[in-house]
């Protein structure tokens, strides 16, 4: 009996000396890799514009139906959401979206500290999920290979193409 | 029936139509073959080259790459779709096509609903392999309702086999060779057709896309759609608008298979948008003050009960609407139930029209003529339109016209100004409007004294007719011409023999025309008038009936609804100041409440409404049907099951003597008689030296369609025509300002007009009031 009573203290003394391994969150912050699913924003295109094009695709893949947005055009001819509400009330952070968008635009980070102590803080608007940066992908641009003129860029002046077809020339 | 046989697809065994397209076989029978060419109502091309599949003539003979669009079935034959060696090809075809594709998806307006998208994906062509630059294009201008953008063309030729073949258009055409082919206009421009919005539909990639849409884009998986019915024409196509949020984004055909098949005009497409800007009052009001609902309908119906307890049972006129539903105009006929008063209520605008159009339909419901669908129209070989524009008064009669021309109909033209059709016309027979009808009876005085000598203009006519196999008149009730209409049926019955079917359709001023003519109580708009004009009727209820309209101008019509001593308007388009009555309620415009609707045909077909986030739920019946409540009265709505036709055909005191049941179709059949209409003395015209003629517009002449912004950008500025002769006599110049006959006040612009016939003046028509207009905005 005295032998068991022994062995526990003995434990017990050899966790007294280890360093603990809890947080001291939130002082001490932890290291959260960078492909965590976050936080989403809006990142921005390397020539520092709006990088959404109002596609839907994100709307349509969002298993909870917490993204809702309405598609619009600047006047140089890009199209640009009007409206880009997500609800993190709702928001399951699957990252279905960010799968789905075909210009890099929406993308989760490693930001989890969301909470709030009302709802309607958590329905988040275009302005309050766009950063200027391009994120996880620095370079890629939808403009420069999409086919649709802009402005600053003609038909024609796209990455990898031809310039206009005279389509009245015979010249082989 | 065509006799059936039977082939082998993919190892199992069909019976099939013999000779029919094997692309459309395999369509038909859900077994999906990637195409681009083929359209069911275009037929086949044979120049994509993406159908293929393996076909033998039969299980000994070997097997030949075919495409099966280009191909007849036989008995017996052994087609393999899932063949290695077609789907290889097929994948190779894809990969052709999308050499020179722009990475547009995300950005491009037919994502979602993409033909080639599905069929890329079908063929199972996963990867772009080429490096090579792509070719690219500059787009064109084509007008305010369709965007263009060439770099996504796959050179399928649909386009410019709708446009050119199909609608027989001119200005949309190919251009160039090799791989530098382009279809567009020979120079940026507003397409010409009335059809061209169809070119949407027919792409099969974003080339052309609804410019109006664009606007205000939303994925079509997101719109909330429903099975509407067209009202701004007496036809009645079948639509499928979406909206979302809280507009309305589109208007596509909802295809029926004896009306629209695919197509709609662009009236029908683009003039449904009136109902995001209208009513802009959206709140009722008393005397114009503001106030909910409720306290609306409570002044409203205690209003009305102390009007007919003072001043008797016919002290109340109403105005109905030939462009509401059934249930509409039987929920006013309820109203005047439950007050206890007698209905007094006018559906037309003038008299003229009142006789012109419930002789045509009577006529019509009563079986005395055979009224062709639009795909029977197509089939006929001898088509006479008379007394009308068809492009602008029915627009789909001209496309199903111009099908009958392609296969060789002959068609003849009785009218007082060029149309569209006229080009098409073996003859034109040009007469003034007052004149109409004595052509008509000369031909059928031809037709019936063989022996006689015909008079040289009218002679191709009558030698057609006597040859043809399936005759068709067309024939307007727009213009309120009751000789016309009466000649015209006279002609009809004469032509029509034993063993040669004929053909007689009226085309109608508004959506529900032939609904509302069937009612036995309707007043004449004259007599309604009088009521009002010598105080003998105190108060007058106008329900989606333009008042401007009625009463000829918006002076007039707030002198009148100053002397009554109460007024309502349940309206869902304000085109008179809503403060002008004693009470105003704003109702949901259609495509957002449901109804019926009688068609030219006698076709009762039903609209369901679109449930949006819109500021207004209830439409004009509901609206009614809660001032029936507030008086007590709401056991008379118990009686009445609005959605049992023959309950709403009852309550507007139509007696049926049967409704049929066609394949396709409610057929309406009135006890209205014709002969008791044709008794009554027609109002003959006064002779006068210029007579006036309403030009019908496509885009601008219909009431609704008109407030829409595109449409009101494609309408033809108001003029007044003239022939130069007529000018010359009269000493008039052209850019001379004229009085409207029938209008003294206004005076228009005078512009020469070869084609239009002596002694006539031609002014469009225009919807009393078509107020400036408010930009759509899209409301988050
Ligand atoms: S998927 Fe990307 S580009 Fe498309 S709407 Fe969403 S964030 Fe914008
Ligand atoms: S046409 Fe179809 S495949 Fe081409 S960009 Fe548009 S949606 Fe994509
Ligand atoms: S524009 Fe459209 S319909 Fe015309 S050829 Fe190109 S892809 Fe076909
Ligand atoms: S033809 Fe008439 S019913 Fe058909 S879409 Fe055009 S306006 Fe509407
Ligand atoms: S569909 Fe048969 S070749 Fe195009």
């Amino acid at each position: 009996m005295i032998r068991d009573l022994l062995t526990g203290l003995q434990i017990t003394a050899k966790y007294i000396f280890r360093r603990p391994i809890t947080f001291e969150y939130p002082e001490e912050k932890p290291i959260i890799p960078p492909r965590w699913r976050g936080r989403i924003v809006l990142t921005s295109d390397p020539d520092g514009e709006e990088r959404c094009v109002a596609c839907y695709l994100c709307q349509a893949v969002c298993p909870v139906q917490c993204i809702d947005l309405q598609a619009t055009h600047r006047p140089d001819g890009r199209r640009v959401a009007a409206k880009f509400d997500i609800n993190f009330a709702r928001c399951i952070f699957c990252g279905f979206c960010e799968e789905a968008c075909p210009t890099y635009a929406i993308q989760l980070t490693p930001d989890f500290e969301m909470s709030a102590t009302e709802r309607s803080s958590l329905l988040y608007h275009k302005e309050d999920l766009q950063i200027s940066g391009t994120g996880k992908h620095p370079e890629y641009s939808f403009w420069k290979v999409s086919g649709v003129a802009i402005g600053g860029k003609d038909k024609g002046q796209g990455l990898n193409e031809e310039p206009p077809t005279n389509y009245r020339s015979n010249m082989p | 029936m065509s006799e059936l046989v039977k082939i082998s697809i993919d190892g199992q065994e069909y019976q099939v139509p013999a000779g029919a397209n094997l692309l459309q076989v395999c369509l038909d029978l859900g077994l999906m073959v990637p195409h681009f060419c083929y359209h069911e109502a275009l037929g086949p091309a044979g120049s994509c080259r993406l159908c293929a599949a393996m076909v033998a003539p039969s299980a000994e003979k070997p097997a030949q790459l075919v495409m099966t669009c280009m191909t007849k079935v036989s008995e017996g034959m052994v087609v393999k779709i899932q063949d290695p060696y077609a789907k290889d090809f097929r994948r190779g075809v894809i990969e052709y096509l999308m050499l020179n594709h722009p990475h547009d998806c995300p950005v491009c307006d037919e994502g979602g609903e993409c033909m080639l998208q599905d069929m890329t994906v079908l063929s199972e062509h996963i990867h772009r392999r080429s490096r090579f630059p792509k070719r690219t294009w500059r787009n064109q201008y084509l007008g305010p309702l369709i965007h263009h953008e060439m770099n996504r063309c796959i050179t399928c030729y649909r386009c410019v086999r709708f446009y050119r073949e199909y609608a027989l258009g001119k200005d949309l055409g190919v251009f160039g060779s090799r791989d530098r082919v382009y279809f567009g206009r020979v120079k940026d421009g507003v397409l010409e057709s009335e059809f061209a919005g169809n070119l949407v539909d027919v792409c099969p990639t974003g080339v052309f896309t609804n410019k109006r849409f664009r606007e205000v884009y939303s994925r079509p998986w997101d719109l909330h759609t429903a099975r509407a019915i067209c009202v701004h024409c007496s036809i009645g196509c079948n639509l499928l608008p979406g909206g979302r949020h809280r507009t309305l984004r589109r208007i596509k055909p909802h295809p029926h298979k004896e009306l629209n098949r695919f197509f709609i005009c662009d009236r029908g497409r683009y003039g449904g948008e009136y109902v995001n800007l209208y009513p802009r009052q959206t709140r009722p009001t008393i005397a114009g003050t503001e106030v909910g609902f409720r306290e609306a309908i409570h002044h409203a119906a205690t209003q009305l009960r102390g009007i007919v307890e003072q001043h008797g049972t016919k002290a109340i006129v109403a105005l109905g609407s030939s462009r509401a539903s059934l249930e509409t105009n039987a929920a006013l006929n309820l109203l005047f139930k439950a007050l206890g008063a007698e209905p007094q209520i006018v559906y037309y605008d003038s008299d003229e029209e009142y006789a012109a159009v419930r002789l045509a339909a009577s006529l019509t419901t009563s079986r005395a003529i055979t009224v062709p669908t639009l795909v029977e129209m197509e089939k006929c070989d001898f088509v006479l339109s008379i007394g009308g524009d068809l492009t602008g008064e029915a627009p789909m009669f001209d496309l199903s016209v111009r099908q009958a021309i392609r296969a060789g109909a002959a068609f003849f033209v009785i009218s007082p100004r060029a149309g569209k059709l006229d080009e098409f016309a073996r003859s034109v027979l040009r007469v003034r409007p007052d004149a109409l009808a004595q052509a008509v009876e000369k031909i059928l005085q031809a037709l019936s004294n063989p022996a006689e000598t015909i008079a040289p203009e009218i002679a191709d006519i009558v030698q057609a007719l006597r040859s043809a196999k399936k005759p068709l008149f067309l024939c307007s009730a727009i213009h309120g011409d009751v000789a016309l209409i009466k000649a015209t049926y006279d002609l009809a019955k004469a032509a029509h023999q034993e063993n040669r079917p004929c053909f007689l359709a009226y085309y109608y001023p508004a959506a529900n025309s032939v609904g509302v003519a069937l009612a036995n109580d309707s007043l004449e708009p004259t007599k309604a008038l009088d009521l009002l004009r010598t105080g003998t009727a105190k108060a007058v209820i106008a329900v989606e009936h333009d008042l401007a309209t009625f009463f000829g101008n918006l002076e007039n019509a707030k002198g009148i609804l100053e002397k009554c001593a109460f007024s309502m308007i349940v309206s869902s388009v304000d085109s008179i100041p809503p403060d002008m009555a004693t009470v105003w309620l704003p109702a949901s415009p259609h495509y957002l409440t449901s109804g019926k609707f009688v068609n030219y045909e006698g076709r009762v077909q039903h609209s369901e409404g679109l449930s949006l986030a819109t500021p207004l739920t209830d439409g004009p019946a509901d609206l009614l049907l809660s001032l029936i409540e507030d008086l007590g009265k709401s056991a008379l709505l118990e009686q009445a099951q609005y959605s049992d036709i023959f309950a709403v055909a009852a309550e507007q005191n139509v007696e049926l003597d049967e409704l049929t049941a066609k394949d396709g179709g409610i057929f309406i059949r009135g006890q209205l008689r014709p002969t008791d209409l044709m008794r009554d003395s027609s109002p003959s015209l006064p002779k006068r030296e210029m007579i006036r003629w309403d030009i019908i517009q496509t885009f601008g002449s219909e009431e609704l369609s008109a407030l829409a912004p595109p449409i009101a950008e494609l309408a033809a500025p108001a003029r007044i025509e003239m022939h130069p002769d007529d000018m010359a006599q009269q000493n008039i110049a052209e850019g001379d300002f004229v009085p409207v006959p029938d209008t003294p006040s206004m005076k228009l612009k005078v512009v020469p007009n070869p084609n239009l016939a002596r002694g006539t003046f031609a002014v469009p028509r225009l919807p009393a009031h078509v107020a400036s207009q408010v930009p759509v905005e899209v409301q988050a």
